[in-house]
């Protein structure tokens, strides 16, 4: 597997409680997004990963590191609180990216979507446009919500793709997501 | 580490000494990074807290960047911050996190969303703006902490920035060392006590001339000034003055008429002394002539 830096962006609003995705949304993302972390940093020995967390402000909570204990505890004791402002949060991994240790290798942003989308459709293709400039791939993963919030994040992931480096993946209710994530092109080939 | 109280009002930090190497420190950083932009350096303050008072003794520059555009998007490397401060641990144990700075100049709305980062480092993190822009009037430091406001209708708890004083001090080898630095500098405009009194004397030549309004407290204090200067018109304290320079040359004067009379009487018996040993000579030598003559005569 090639270097990478990639960063995780959990989706801890309110929404996250639905019970739709067993036992709770929150609690399935961060399986995936512990799943991913361990692909990552596993398959190859410098690539890193860091997660930021979404809901009531963007919060870093821990910046690319190859750490997989760290990266695991900080996912640790999330709650569910406020709303996401998935634009800023992006902008944010973006900055976080630019610091990494490594500056070889492919970048990367995994966004977790788990609340309906109410930003405008013009700052998220904005934003998606800004990691195509920085060549950094989008993927992003939807679960609930999914009629509404489908089209908008393939808006996003078209404007910040080249090369085929964006993808955006759908699980549907009552899946696990880390499962659909191992068959995808986001986990499985990265 | 996280606190679970923010230690605000008599328990908290109530002042802040801030030690030469700290500035030294965040004037390089900011050389480094950030000179002649207008992006602002952060980094992390070091020392210990007594009593309400917080020396800041240390400090280290991180990896810190703000969108310029976007307020909210910023980001501070937290692996680099733990891991730098344990290597400091390893060399001076007793320094702890106490709060962070920034190059301001000024305060920016990131700067509670940083403070709340600190907190958890550090149970009451104080917030130190150094100013590193150059000739600038007043101290280069200014200090806050975050305290927690109840909003008006009492909603929501803010949290603002609260100042506090703060000094810029030093233990004595640093002041030394600061001293050493200065020397080499011979700056015209650092502050010394004349060009301290000809501040003072343009700012009262402005109070006369009508351009400046006469601030009291300015007055006041140049007022006890000089009434801390002694006065020297009382005919007692003059006589005295004279009396005691007058003892003090008698004393010299006889000590070095007592001298010269010494080196005097040396130099006359060390002349007597030469005298005799060369009388002496020439009559050594007169009788072996006299002996050699005698001899001659005899031959």
């Amino acid at each position: 597997m090639p270097l990478e830096s990639v960063l995780l962006l959990l989706d801890n609003s309110e929404h996250s409680r639905n019970g739709d995705y067993p036992p709770t949304r929150l609690s399935s993302m961060v399986d995936a997004a512990n799943y991913m972390a361990g692909s990552v940093c596993n398959g190859n020995p410098e690539s890193t990963c860091g997660v930021l967390s979404m809901g009531g402000g963007a919060q870093l909570l821990t910046s690319p590191s190859d750490n997989l204990g760290r990266i695991l505890g900080c996912m640790h004791g999330l709650k569910e609180l406020g709303d996401t402002n998935i634009a800023q949060s992006v902008s944010m991994g973006l900055l976080a990216l630019k610091h990494r240790r490594n500056k070889n290798g492919g970048q990367r942003i995994v966004v977790f979507v788990a609340s309906p989308i109410e930003e405008v459709e013009k700052s998220l293709v904005k934003v998606g446009k800004v990691c195509k400039k920085n060549n950094v791939g989008i993927d992003v993963v939807v679960m609930g919500e999914i009629e509404q919030n489908e089209p908008i994040c393939q808006k996003m992931v078209d404007a910040a793709n080249s090369n085929d480096n964006s993808h955006m993946v759908t699980v549907p209710v009552n899946c696990l997501p880390s499962d659909i994530l191992i068959t995808s092109p986001i986990g499985g080939s990265g | 580490m996280e606190a679970l109280t923010t230690q605000t009002g008599p328990t908290g930090p109530q002042t802040v000494v801030v030690h030469p190497l700290v500035l030294l420190s965040a004037v390089d950083h900011y050389n480094r990074v950030a000179k002649d932009t207008k992006k602002r350096v952060v980094g992390v303050l070091l020392g210990s807290t007594h009593r309400g008072t917080v020396d800041v003794t240390n400090s280290f520059a991180v990896p810190f960047e703000e969108d310029s555009k976007n307020k909210d998007v910023w980001f501070l490397d937290h692996n680099y911050l733990e891991n730098m401060f344990n290597m400091f641990r390893k060399v001076a144990a007793k320094e702890r996190i106490v709060g962070f700075y920034s190059s301001g100049p000024k305060i920016r709305p990131n700067d509670l969303a940083i403070e709340s980062l600190m907190r958890k480092f550090c149970p009451s993190p104080v917030f130190v703006v150094i100013d590193v822009r150059p000739n600038q009037d007043e101290i280069p430091t200014t200090a806050y902490r975050a305290v927690e406001e109840v909003e008006g209708d009492g909603k929501e708890i803010q949290r603002t920035f609260q100042h506090l004083p703060s000094s810029i001090g030093a233990m004595e080898a640093e002041e030394v060392g600061v001293e050493h630095l200065l020397r080499d500098i011979n700056d015209p405009t650092t502050t010394t006590i004349a060009n301290q009194l000809k501040d003072m004397q343009k700012y009262l030549q402005a109070v006369l001339d009508g351009s400046k309004v006469p601030n009291q407290q300015i007055l006041y204090d140049m007022q006890t000034m000089f009434n801390l200067l002694p006065n020297l018109n009382v005919p007692a304290l003059a006589s005295a003055l004279i009396v005691k320079s007058n003892d003090m040359h008698l004393v010299v004067y006889l000590a070095s008429l007592c001298r010269s009379v010494i080196a005097l009487h040396e130099l006359v018996s060390n002349r007597i002394q030469h005298q005799e040993g060369g009388q002496e000579e020439e009559e050594k030598k007169e009788e072996p002539k006299e002996e050699k003559k005698d001899a001659v005569k005899a031959n």
